[in-house]
């Protein structure tokens, strides 16, 4: 963090070209999952990261600290995810959700959230393989659940199913991975 | 949320991912999400599970093959489908939280004009990870892979995962670099440890070149392998597979079995012998007149004999800062000793004022691959004594999880880092004595 003014004065801090990064490195995943929620497609919204990040490094020098390059990623995202969704017409979730779902960096659930993505890769790797290759179907390679379902010769009800099965175990997971337990992931197969 | 409200919400995030959301679960999943903020934690999670799992690798069914791989209807696949490998895409790294508080992302673009790395992509970073171009300029942000690219970790829990287009894996861990070439056929390990997990190539262009200063592995298929580039020597040590080792000249020099380890000095002389398990008992030699081991921290004479000084040092997790530190050398594949809960570490020690202090272990998962690291501490004083008497410390690994770093696996754990502390009060701090034993040993027992 570099000072700048006069001796003094009020000086305001910039943060460092490094500093901007850093912060949005520790916060990818919580910056990416917002425009993925908005635009539904992780490829897209790891697009809409890039272009945030270029941008806050283009507008580093407004930055007072880490919680207000957080603050204005989000809603950096958020509005570009929110003109993705309209070029393709599709629709985005109402303004009054999308409020909601931007919060402050540093209350609890922010807090959270970071210990989470930690947990969850973790609780990833102990996915029985066809469960991992359920969730890389559906949100790596974009298929839906339909599409899922004649791949693997099943009905796209049962695909659902699984999908659902294996998003509760990993939260569960994670939930043990935060309160310090070590258990398995769980029968989480598709 | 009840666990019903809680599966109810997946069916819709799911569906709503879909766009399969008739109008009333439309309506229904935007009131849940307006007025409960528990639903809203959830969904969150939610599409950060989704973020995540577009990460992993490509599956294939085990009923089918590659060949027989049934494309989806075009009608059934929307737009976002996966694009392929001539598109820019972003890889995602999960957040630091064992290293100094530094996340890591995975970026993999191609740069309009500019020659970029196709075949093999960053998938994981954790902790301080920076990536240069050929020119050394730090590429800011998502970095691109462009040939050439200088890949350097830092921090003992730090790593990156480079991945080729069949998962096949070169982890890059602690404090080390590499240098990516020729879209990753060529892989230079320029200083520390990266483990390389190959799948056999049928095709030999499909086989990875892995280099360090010493030596050479030449098409790298079906292994699983880590390459060690110290100040004075490397090492090769294969847990799976063969692997055919030779100078950089390019003269053959060993092949290198499952079970084994090859040793290269500075000045060629290699040395193979089967790799020596990790033990779970350990007591440190300090008579060895430069006992092997330590990076930082001074030997000195006693009339007792031989003990270790801390060196005043910059310790990267303090961003720098200079303290009074032992610190080990990092064998990361072997490491020093296996830990089990209550096993017992004996350190022999005196200090000329009391003051506080800390020894740690940079401890890993007991089974690789993996590259799950943790931290042990213990945090106390170390307690002078009169007439410069020696003190006993005696600890449990069971009494070091106190500790925002502690490892989220269970032991046994391998430690492969060891630090004593003092921060940046010189206590006078002297190490005559290190010793491990497991469980069922009295502690006054020998170690091998």
């Amino acid at each position: 963090v570099r000072a700048c003014g006069f001796q003094g004065r009020e000086t305001r801090m910039t943060l460092e070209p490094d500093a901007v990064v850093q912060v949005l490195l520790r916060q990818r995943l919580r910056i990416t999952a917002l425009a993925a929620s908005v635009v539904r497609d992780v490829h897209a919204a790891d697009d809409l990261f890039q272009q945030v990040v270029l941008a806050a490094l283009e507008a580093r020098g407004e930055f007072h600290d880490a919680d207000h390059v957080l603050a204005w990623s989000l809603r950096a995202v958020r509005h570009r995810a929110v003109d993705w969704t309209r070029r393709r017409q599709i629709r985005p979730l109402p303004d009054e959700i999308l409020d909601l779902l931007e919060a402050p960096s540093g209350d609890p659930v922010g807090i959270l959230l970071s210990d989470r993505g930690e947990a969850l890769h973790h609780c990833l790797s102990l996915l029985a393989p066809s469960a991992r290759g359920l969730l890389q179907m559906k949100y790596g390679e974009g298929l839906t659940a339909p599409a899922i379902a004649g791949r693997l010769k099943r009905s796209a009800d049962a695909v659902y199913q699984s999908l659902s099965r294996i998003h509760r175990c990993l939260r569960e997971c994670v939930e043990r991975q935060l309160h310090g337990a070590n258990a398995p992931v769980g029968e989480a197969t598709s | 949320m009840n666990q019903q409200g809680d599966s109810r919400l997946d069916d819709l995030f799911i569906r709503y991912w879909d766009n399969a959301l008739a109008p009333a679960e439309a309506e229904e999943l935007a009131r849940v999400l307006e007025c409960d903020p528990v639903a809203r934690d959830q969904f969150q999670l939610l599409s950060m599970q989704a973020v995540a799992a577009a990460e992993l690798p490509p599956y294939i069914p085990p009923q089918l093959d590659r060949q027989n791989l049934p494309a989806p209807a075009p009608e059934e696949v929307t737009s976002k489908a996966r694009r392929g490998w001539s598109r820019r895409r972003l890889l995602t790294a999960i957040g630091g939280g064992l290293a100094a508080g530094i996340g890591g992302i995975l970026a993999w673009r191609f740069g309009r004009g500019e020659e970029v790395n196709r075949r093999v992509k960053l998938v994981s970073a954790q902790g301080g990870v920076v990536l240069r171009d050929a020119a050394g300029n730090v590429v800011p942000t998502l970095g691109r892979i462009l040939s050439g690219t200088t890949i350097t970790t830092q921090g003992f829990s730090a790593n990156a995962v480079l991945q080729y287009r069949d998962g096949s894996t070169i982890c890059v861990l602690g404090d080390s670099a590499v240098a990516v070439h020729d879209d990753g056929d060529q892989i230079q390990l320029l200083q520390g440890t990266a483990t390389a997990s190959i799948l056999p190539q049928s095709e030999p262009e499909g086989r990875p070149t892995l280099a360090s200063q010493l030596v050479t592995l030449r098409k790298v298929s079906g292994a699983f392998v880590t390459l060690a580039q110290g100040a004075l020597t490397a090492e090769v040590e294969v847990h799976h597979g063969t692997v055919a080792a030779s100078h950089p000249s390019g003269e053959p020099m060993a092949v290198v079995g499952t079970g084994e380890v090859l040793t290269i000095r500075g000045d060629g002389e290699h040395q193979m012998r089967r790799t020596p398990p990790t033990p779970d008992s350990f007591n440190w030699d300090f008579n060895r007149p430069s006992p092997g081991g330590w990076k930082v921290g001074s030997r000195g004479e006693t009339p007792a004999g031989p003990m270790i000084r801390p060196e005043f040092w910059p310790d990267p997790f303090y961003k720098g800062t200079e303290m009074y530190q032992i610190r080990s050398e990092q064998p990361w594949a072997r490491g020093w000793f296996r830990l089990q809960t209550e096993s017992t570490i004996r350190v022999r020690y005196r200090v000329k004022k009391t003051g506080a202090g800390q020894l740690c272990f940079c401890v890993r998962r007991d089974k690789l691959p993996s590259s799950e690291t943790g931290m042990l501490e213990y945090n106390g004083d170390f307690v002078a004594a009169e007439a410069g008497e020696w003190q006993w410390l005696t600890v449990h690994p069971s009494e070091m999880l106190a500790n925002r770093y502690s490892p989220r696996f269970a032991a046994p754990w391998v430690a492969f880092l060891v630090i004593f502390n003092t921060y940046e009060s010189d206590l006078g701090l002297e190490i005559a004595e290190f010793r491990v034993t497991p469980p069922e040993l009295p502690h006054g027992a020998d170690a091998p």
